[in-house]
């Protein structure tokens, strides 16, 4: 025991031993390694998730703060019943397929761009990657800029491009403020889209095109049977990931329209914002988010059961 | 693209055999990319590098006629608007102002990002080692769990989460904003660090764990300096959450004692004092530190996000 600086568990003697043994034991030692990062996340997740459930199912409304009586599913019953609710769900709907497909089919592209070119297109990765570090306050700013009525470049390229003969409204325009958010979600998104996609594509053995090459497979065979199937998992963590994140778009209507012109921008989560932090009604806020979060859940599950095949796993 | 049917060749040279047309496609494709991801970063520099009556000339000055650098010694120094800054009485009344604090909110992002970076690090390589390396029950329920938190917007988790930062006295500190961030970036962090601790070989660990190492010794002296790109892609995602957060720092906070530059940027967009010279300038202001780290560290995260990727 003098001699060697290492004693193993099994040869210590009384308490200490009792304990390194038992630290040489997953189930003792599980707790420890998980335990402060679950309790955290109990404590700061879990719980006002479970406060804004019991929130959800009283009316709380700041303006009378003293009464909030249990009202059951009536917030709930409400917003499913009111008009708003149904239009900021279109246009969440609208929202979200098109900014999801726009970063799944640019990032798909973009990727496979930079994968033809290989090494040499190594210095322009990091330059795609920029608006992906960008804060979405910025973005809306950067893009409030662009899109700005009687100063935008947007207006200054498509005019001197010929494309238009007059400045253009873009975000006070009900017909394309829709769109120009979804372009501004997407300028951002994609890049993390891109990378994924790449990252996959290198992994893909090259001996399997080689393979393919012996067979007389053509390009969009070896396309169908090698290239996308070894992007299945970056499909699934694209549509996932940014199903979840364009569904509580929040931070870019909030700079860039407020939710207008009209109704015309209304997302689920500004229509939340407004009925929550604006007309105070907590309880209704709460019981909107519920449904939002349920549903983007199922989405999730939804994704995961057509693209994760058990026989791959 | 080209469909040559020639049994023998390498894929590896495959792209030079390819048409010309398809090369042509390529790094038309390429070049759009970068046009697309830069071209909105250039015209928000180039207009933060011009005086006032350049920046609202039509058609718009693709470089600056002249470049200045008042604004950003404007929204630093917060002086009185500068007689160079031509004030045009046609646009409307932009006269006040806005008395935001850069700088200060910058630190403020900082500090705060600093301290979510490390709380992440910590214990999120924690309860990574544990979902990765050991076995208990429920683990793929925890951990689950954990990464479905996430889908809940956070619009619903400010109210209590303002309650509960009130009720511990935190409001409107470093430490309040703190505790705000760490249930939006931990659930990624892990499921990054578990990722790329999956794919450390075991047999390293088993080496280390005969000579005696417990399971701490090993994570801390085995995976963690083999797991570098990871954690300092988990590092970047924390640090990039906390700085670019938004709805939480404008609900709690109150003061420029812990605003960060997310929430100052308002007063630069607010309708009644807009200078888009200025406005630009603060936009610089807010990217310039979350750019920056994206540039250093991309090689690292791209490495660190491929065994996610890759791996699942």
């Amino acid at each position: 025991m003098q001699t060697s600086k290492w004693v193993k568990p099994s040869e210590m003697m009384g308490v200490r031993g009792w304990l390194a043994r038992r630290l040489q034991t997953d189930k003792w030692v599980a707790p420890l390694f998980v335990g402060p990062a679950l309790l955290l996340m109990l404590l700061l997740n879990i719980y006002p998730i479970l406060h804004s459930f019991y929130v959800s199912v009283h009316v709380y409304n700041l303006k009378r703060p003293h009464r909030n009586p249990y009202v059951g599913l009536e917030n709930y019953l409400t917003f499913l019943g009111s008009e708003e609710f149904y239009i900021a769900l279109e246009n969440t709907v609208t929202f979200v397929m098109l900014a999801v497909a726009a970063v799944a089919l640019l990032g798909l592209v973009f990727a496979l761009a930079l994968n033809e070119l290989g090494r040499g297109a190594r210095w322009s990765i990091p330059l795609v990657l920029i608006p992906w570090a960008v804060p979405y306050v910025a973005n809306g700013l950067i893009w409030e800029w662009i899109y700005h009525s009687d100063f935008g470049v947007l207006n200054g390229l498509l005019v001197t491009l010929g494309v238009f003969d007059k400045y253009q409204t873009w975000l006070s325009n009900p017909s394309r403020a829709l769109y120009a958010l979804v372009n501004a979600y997407v300028w951002k998104e994609v890049p993390l889209a891109t990378i994924l996609f790449l990252t996959s594509l290198q992994a893909i053995p090259q001996d399997l095109y080689s393979a393919a090459r012996l067979d007389q497979a053509n390009a969009w065979n070896r396309f169908r049977h090698i290239t996308l199937p070894g992007l299945k998992l970056a499909f699934l963590l694209v549509l996932v990931y940014e199903s979840i994140v364009s569904i509580k778009t929040f931070d870019l209507v909030y700079i860039l329209t407020e939710g207008g012109p009209g109704d015309a921008t209304t997302l689920v989560s500004w229509y939340t914002y407004i009925e929550t932090f604006r007309n105070l009604q907590f309880g209704y806020g709460a019981s909107i988010s519920y449904v939002i979060a349920v549903a983007t859940f199922i989405l999730a599950i939804g994704y995961i059961k057509i693209l994760y095949r058990p026989e791959e796993s | 693209m080209a469909a040559t049917s020639a049994p023998d060749v390498q894929m590896a040279k495959w792209y030079r055999r390819s048409t010309i047309a398809g090369r042509i496609m390529i790094y038309a494709i390429v070049a759009f990319m970068l046009f697309y991801a830069l071209s909105p970063f250039y015209w928000m520099l180039n207009s933060s590098l011009q005086l006032e009556k350049d920046v609202v000339s039509v058609p718009p000055n693709w470089v600056p006629p002249q470049v200045t650098l008042n604004n950003y010694a404007e929204i630093v120094l917060r002086k009185p608007a500068d007689v160079s800054v031509a004030f045009d009485k046609k646009m409307g009344g932009y006269s006040t102002f806005p008395t935001a604090d850069v700088l200060p909110s910058m630190w403020n992002s900082f500090v705060v990002a600093v301290g979510v970076v490390v709380v992440n690090v910590l214990l999120g390589s924690l309860a990574a080692y544990g979902f990765a390396r050991l076995r208990f029950a429920g683990k793929q329920y925890l951990f689950y769990t954990v990464l479905a938190s996430r889908i809940v917007p956070e619009v619903s988790l400010i109210v209590p989460f303002y309650l509960l930062i009130r009720s511990i006295g935190l409001l409107d500190t470093y430490l309040g904003l703190i505790v705000t961030y760490i249930p939006i970036s931990l659930p990624l962090v892990i499921f990054v660090l578990v990722a790329y601790f999956e794919t450390v070989p075991r047999e390293i660990e088993n080496a280390a764990r005969i000579d005696g190492c417990n399971r701490f010794q090993t994570l801390w002296r085995v995976i963690l300096p083999l797991s570098t790109p990871a954690i300092i892609t988990a590092g970047m995602f924390a640090f990039l959450t906390s700085w670019n957060e938004f709805l939480f720092p404008l609900v709690l906070t109150q003061t420029m004692e812990t605003r960060p530059i997310t929430v100052t940027l308002l007063d630069f967009v607010s309708e009644f004092s807009v200078s888009y010279a200025r406005m630009n300038a603060a936009g610089v202001a807010c990217v310039v530190v979350p750019v920056a780290l994206a540039l250093i560290f991309q090689r690292y995260f791209i490495r660190g996000l491929t065994a996610g990727a890759v791996k699942g």
